[in-house]
């Protein structure tokens, strides 16, 4: 085409919005944040704690870019979000892509299911994409998506920054600014206690449980003998081909039951909630088996995937409105989800992952003046739920967290936010390392 | 298309018996409780066969013994009157019970197994009529296995002995993509149905309308149904002839009038003489098979009703009306179905839902 003197244009030229936003005064650290990214020439990921207001940060760039944009967000849930948090400060009508709507607009909030199915009709038309929860770009959001929009503004979110390069820094760019909860714990994040609950498990419990891991343990540590590199996945598919190794998986299967709602859990939870009757409470448990043996047990509402979009705001209400006061879920209330003001979390399972233990920890953030949440871990003792609780803990960040780590001999920590007990060493250490100094 | 050679998929028959009874005895060991707890008892249990074939039969069983989610309604009523704030002893958990089952009008213990029971995997197991026989669970599965194929395939081949009218009808009726011609015996009828992996879009919506098919062959006492499938990239194929144990066809229900009854009823109120499912046409090998006749004044013109098409599809079949000598052929067309015409001939009338009598008239003129 050249030859013929032909220049083809590359250019994204999309529509320019009205100056008509009324955005709220962001705090310093959003304003540092929106600064960081401007200045890495619009692209990069922003990484704030859960409830700290990224979704601001994200319209205040939106606003000050005045180009047409594009909101992805992984859930239905966050879509109705961002929709209402976009509406409040834009008068004009904002599209919706997903959930049943198919309605573009020059601001526009998608799923990430329906940008994959939009993508290619839309690729020209936005400035500016917002990705929500963007740790899960390369994943759940496919970077097909990213590839398709030629918008050249591009702006990530998310609590839990993946580790630098892969699909996120390709398509969104680099991290440019992030903070961790004890960083703003007190500031723009509520105070809290993390109260570690050491769980000793009954004698037959105990039994069962050492039985079960032995028989684990025997087959795991041959194979992984055998092949020194040997991964999780690769142990299953191993096994699952003889006998002995099905059983192996069975027992693992078991221990992992047993770990996961044991009697003293139950009498810690039923403790729990008794001494913090009325507050509003998460419990956090490990797999929908234990939610719903919690449910059936305490009648308290549990949130999982099998309930329904109307059913769960019909809840979520009833727990905003103070008429229930505990929701039980294992993962649904981690991410991706507008969960109400709640002061208590209790943590009776989870796995080692420190990203989807700050996403817990963040719901019981939400600042109120004068409110200090506590978020108890139930571990049992002598099993590998201590290791994850080290682990995850991480997540937390260890240099200027505010979170007291306090363990009472009983295992249950203080009575009232004025209580501040110094922590038992020797239940301390039952559980975990201190991640910081007690405030 | 990959290299290596499609691998056949296995029914189920009577070898299957055993594994299927010690699946139903966990089933009768599982009674009362959630279905999860059952699920996980069949995963541990050491059935020597493999996952998938384990998978299908979990399936039938949904299917038999009402393992699917049902009456959210009550279930969603239940858990707003019992679920709120948690009760520490059990004393409340009882009185809660109690109050529910006051306002519902049923006892306590109704009250806990409505709870959840509009959740596939924390519903209680029950079997309401019973014990099922191994042998209707491997039926299930069998209809369950085949329609799965049908939904991944590329073509399939479905030859009848006996009268295929009905058939060839419900293919029709259902919108397929479909040659028909007679077997090479003079006694078989073929169908060449496109499967939905051959096409670009609706492939979804294509595969249920192909699955759809499958229950009906359980009627026939001679058929062959020969397809290749692909499972994420891994080629299969499956061919099926009596004996084989499927479920019995349901008995037939008042069947819901098709775009061709309509359209048949208001032509005749506009008082054009009709005639419904005329005798098929031959067309060399092919047979085709039009929904209506219309006559006006001297002419009479062959009227067929496509569900699903392709451009290539549609001019096909104008060509084969042709060849069999019938040159007034209108082919009324599904819009929402069809991937893109551009045969700018007057034979085609497109429609969305139903077709418009004065379109047609006009098609006529």
């Amino acid at each position: 085409m050249a030859d013929i003197g032909v220049r083809p244009a590359d250019s994204v030229q999309p529509k320019r919005l009205a100056d008509a936003w009324s955005v709220p005064t962001l705090r310093w650290y959003q304003e540092t944040a929106l600064a960081r990214w401007q200045a890495a020439g619009h692209r990069g990921v922003i990484a704030l704690p859960t409830g700290s207001g990224k979704t601001l940060v994200a319209i205040a760039a939106i606003a000050r870019l005045g180009m047409a944009a594009l909101c992805l967000v992984p859930t239905r849930v966050l879509l109705d979000q961002w929709a209402r948090a976009l509406a409040a400060c834009w008068p004009h009508p904002i599209g919706r892509l997903g959930d049943g709507d198919h309605h573009v607009a020059p601001i526009t909030v998608a799923t990430y299911a329906s940008a994959v199915s939009w993508a290619p009709r839309l690729g020209d038309r936005f400035g500016t994409v917002v990705v929500d929860e963007a740790h899960h770009v390369g994943t759940w959001c496919p970077s097909e998506v990213l590839e398709m929009l030629a918008a050249p503004a591009r702006l990530g979110l998310t609590a839990t920054p993946p580790s630098p390069g892969g699909a996120l820094g390709q398509r969104i760019g680099p991290v440019v600014y992030s903070l961790e909860v004890g960083e703003l714990t007190g500031d723009a994040l509520a105070e809290y206690d993390v109260v570690g609950v050491p769980i000793t498990l009954g004698d037959d419990e105990h039994e069962r449980y050492r039985s079960l891991r032995k028989r684990f343990s025997a087959v795991y540590s041959e194979l992984a003998h055998a092949n020194p590199d040997l991964g999780w996945n690769e142990f299953v598919r191993i096994a699952s081909r003889s006998a002995e190794g099905r059983r192996a998986l069975e027992a693992w299967r078991g221990s992992r039951a047993l770990m996961a709602y044991p009697d003293g859990k139950r009498a810690a939870l039923r403790e729990l909630l008794g001494r913090h009757a009325g507050s509003r409470t998460l419990v956090f448990t490990g797999d929908n088996a234990t939610a719903y043996a919690i449910a059936r047990e305490l009648l308290v509402v549990p949130i999982t995937h099998e309930i329904g979009r109307v059913e769960r705001a019909q809840v979520l209400d009833r727990f905003r409105s103070g008429e229930i006061s505990v929701l039980v879920s294992s993962q649904v209330l981690d991410e991706g989800f507008d969960v109400p003001d709640a002061d208590i979390a209790i943590i009776v399972g989870g796995t080692a992952s420190p990203r989807r233990h700050v996403q817990r920890v963040g719901r019981v953030l939400r600042p109120r003046p004068g409110k200090r949440a506590i978020v108890y871990e139930l571990a049992v003792q002598e099993t590998k739920e201590v290791e994850y609780v080290q682990r995850r803990r991480g997540g937390l960040g260890e240099t200027r967290a505010r979170a007291s780590i306090i363990a009472s001999a009983s295992g249950l920590g203080p009575r009232s936010k004025d209580r501040d007990p110094a922590p038992s060493p020797a239940s301390v250490l039952a559980v975990g390392p201190a991640i910081g100094g007690a405030s | 298309m990959s290299a290596r050679a499609a691998t056949e998929l296995r029914l189920f028959d009577a070898t299957d018996a055993a594994w299927i009874g010690a699946v139903l005895d966990l089933v009768e060991r599982s009674l009362g409780e959630p279905w999860r707890v059952l699920l996980e008892r069949i995963e541990h249990a050491h059935l020597r066969v493999s996952p998938s074939r384990v998978n299908t039969i979990v399936c039938a069983l949904r299917r038999v013994i009402g393992g699917r989610a049902d009456r959210s309604r009550i279930a969603r009523k239940v858990r707003s009157l019992v679920l709120g704030h948690p009760v520490l002893d059990r004393d409340a958990r009882d009185a809660r019970l109690a109050a529910a089952g006051c306002v519902l009008g049923i006892a306590p213990a109704e009250v806990e197994t409505l709870l959840w029971v509009d959740l596939a995997k924390e519903r209680p197991v029950t079997l309401p009529n019973g014990r099922p026989r191994e042998a209707v669970l491997a039926a299930f599965a069998n209809l369950d296995r085949i329609q799965r194929s049908v939904r991944r395939a590329r073509a399939v081949r479905l030859r009848v002995w006996d009268d295929a009218q009905d058939l060839v009808r419900t293919v029709a009726r259902y919108g397929l993509l479909a040659k028909i011609s007679r077997g090479t015996d003079g006694r078989s009828t073929v169908l060449d149905v496109t499967g939905p992996l051959a096409l670009f879009h609706a492939t979804t919506v294509y595969g249920r309308a192909l699955a759809a098919l499958v229950p009906l062959l359980a009627d026939r006492t001679r058929f062959a149904l020969d397809l290749h499938c692909d499972f994420n990239g891994h080629q299969r194929s499956l061919h099926v002839e009596p004996p084989l144990l499927l479920p019995a066809v349901p008995a037939s229900r008042q069947r819901a009038p098709s775009i061709a009854d309509y359209l048949a009823r208001d032509l005749a109120d506009a008082g054009h003489h009709v005639e419904r499912e005329p005798p098929p046409i031959a067309s060399g090998e092919q047979l085709l098979f039009p929904d209506l006749i219309v006559e006006r004044g001297a002419v009479r013109w062959w009227v067929e009703v496509v569900g699903f098409s392709t451009a290539e599809y549609l001019a096909h079949k104008l060509a084969s009306y042709r060849e069999s000598g019938i040159r007034k052929v209108l082919l009324c067309v599904d819009s929402t179905r069809s991937e893109g015409h551009a045969i700018g001939v007057g034979s085609i009338i497109q429609f969305r839902r139903r077709i418009d009598v004065r379109d047609f008239e006009r098609a006529m003129q």
